[in-house]
């Protein structure tokens, strides 16, 4: 396993065993997302306050090269791409989420990308707002089980899912309180921060929000909140392991501070699939610690590991499923994505 | 056709493999799609969707910004078109 790491200013790549940190990769780009391909390469997503956002491949993670193509609204049109914030992949078929908010889909390993037009061109898409992070597709869940089940998040529009591969969608929101209400459509107007799945019932679903921690187990069609322990509501960040079944959040004070209640940087874990949360094992910082884990900056091999990055740079690990942590030892850049890579 | 060279800023080397190079144009305008075909990896760099060179972005044909420039200029042998990414505050 290596951990990959994207920050505002490159990419870092961690072998856990090795304790090995190589980069930075693409130094100055800020660098978005990653994935394995089906094909057994890696590609990783780039963005820049300057420049276009892009594609780059890479067989061995050490080489990379941009890739001819990447996802793009039609030139000419009144949309710009300006980032790839996630990716996910069943199979070989990759869907790539973007700002503006979009969702482009690849049958040849990210050679190719077309757009998915059920969710790009939906019905509601003129009333769909942009958060604070700008008007982004951020989270894509996959039933591994089926893929034509599939749930993707817009901040700040909700969740929506798709039952048929993606080519028609509903919104999955009922329970969440609104953040961005439309007058024209009462079934968005929610800004979903994170959404993952149960490992073992692809019924259930757990989302944080910015008004709360969520569970549903209907598939997306209602929500409950689900906070028994936790400090606050608010945050960004959700992974679920899924060798243990446990669930990592990381819980800040408010939408209007964005930092860790008074100053106590703390991951929270919920073992019994969000019936309640506790702070997660040892070794967290016992010092004050006034930093956040962005949504995409928290990762799972599903095998124990469990590692975060944060806005100051630095990077926690778990290997025992949130028993115990560290801190490592290296400052990066902003991070902003953390994808656990088999290798 | 003149020999035009380009110079582009480190942060694009990742996706060139170069710093500069050297294009035939017989106009400013010219030299800038010749770069693009050249370097078809640069477009989505440089522009948007809607064709329109990216906000900070600045190019420059000699010591003058493109933005001021007549788009139909005469190149000549040696002049240079520099691709450079805006900086501001301190």
């Amino acid at each position: 396993m290596v951990i990959a790491v994207g920050t505002e200013k490159g990419a870092w790549f961690f072998d856990p065993v090795e304790r090995h940190l190589d980069g930075p990769v693409l130094p100055g780009w800020k660098v978005t997302a990653f994935t394995e391909t089906a094909a057994g390469d890696y590609l990783l997503a780039t963005a820049s306050n300057w420049f276009g956002a892009s594609i780059h491949r890479s067989a061995n993670l050490t080489g990379w090269a941009q890739t001819d193509e990447s996802p793009s609204w039609p030139e000419g049109g009144d949309r710009s791409l300006t980032q790839i914030w996630t990716f996910a992949r069943h199979g070989g078929r990759l869907y790539a989420g973007v700002d503006q908010a979009g969702l482009f889909v690849s049958d040849d390993n990210g050679g190719s990308w077309q757009p998915v037009d059920g969710i790009n061109e939906h019905r509601t898409r003129a009333a769909w707002q942009p958060g604070f992070g700008g008007l982004a597709l951020h989270s894509i869940v996959i039933d591994p089980d089926n893929a034509d089940h599939i749930w993707i998040g817009i901040s700040a529009a909700g969740v929506f899912r798709s039952e048929d591969g993606g080519a028609t969608w509903t919104p999955a929101n009922a329970g969440v309180t609104k953040t961005a209400a439309s007058e024209e459509f009462d079934d968005i107007g929610y800004c979903v921060h994170k959404i993952v799945l149960d490992p073992d019932d692809s019924n259930r679903l757990y989302r944080q929000d910015h008004r709360g921690v969520y569970r549903s187990s209907d598939g997306g069609r209602s929500w409950d909140h689900a906070e028994d322990g936790l400090p606050s509501s608010f945050g960004f960040p959700m992974v679920i392991d899924r060798s243990t079944k446990t669930l990592f959040i990381v819980p800040l004070a408010s939408d209007e501070r964005r930092l860790p209640v008074d100053g106590r940087f703390r991951v929270y874990r919920s073992t019994n699939r969000s019936g309640s949360w506790e702070v997660s094992g040892t070794g967290q910082p016992d010092v004050p610690t006034y930093t956040q884990v962005l949504r995409g900056a928290m990762d799972t091999d599903d095998n124990g590991a469990v590692v975060y990055g944060t806005t100051a740079g630095s990077l926690g690990l778990t290997l025992d499923s949130g028993d115990s942590w560290e801190t490592l030892p290296w400052t990066l850049p902003r991070i902003l994505a953390v994808s656990s890579l088999q290798v | 056709m003149a020999s035009v060279q380009v110079r582009l800023p480190s942060l694009l080397e990742p996706i060139t493999g170069i710093r500069s190079l050297t294009v035939d144009a017989s106009t400013a305008k010219g030299a800038i799609s010749a770069l693009l075909e050249s370097q078809p990896g640069l477009k989505v760099h440089l522009y948007d969707e809607r064709g329109n060179l990216r906000p900070h972005v600045r190019l420059f044909w000699n010591d003058r910004d493109f933005a001021w420039l007549d788009d139909e200029a005469t190149a000549r042998d040696g002049d240079i078109l520099t691709v450079m990414q805006a900086v501001s505050g301190g």
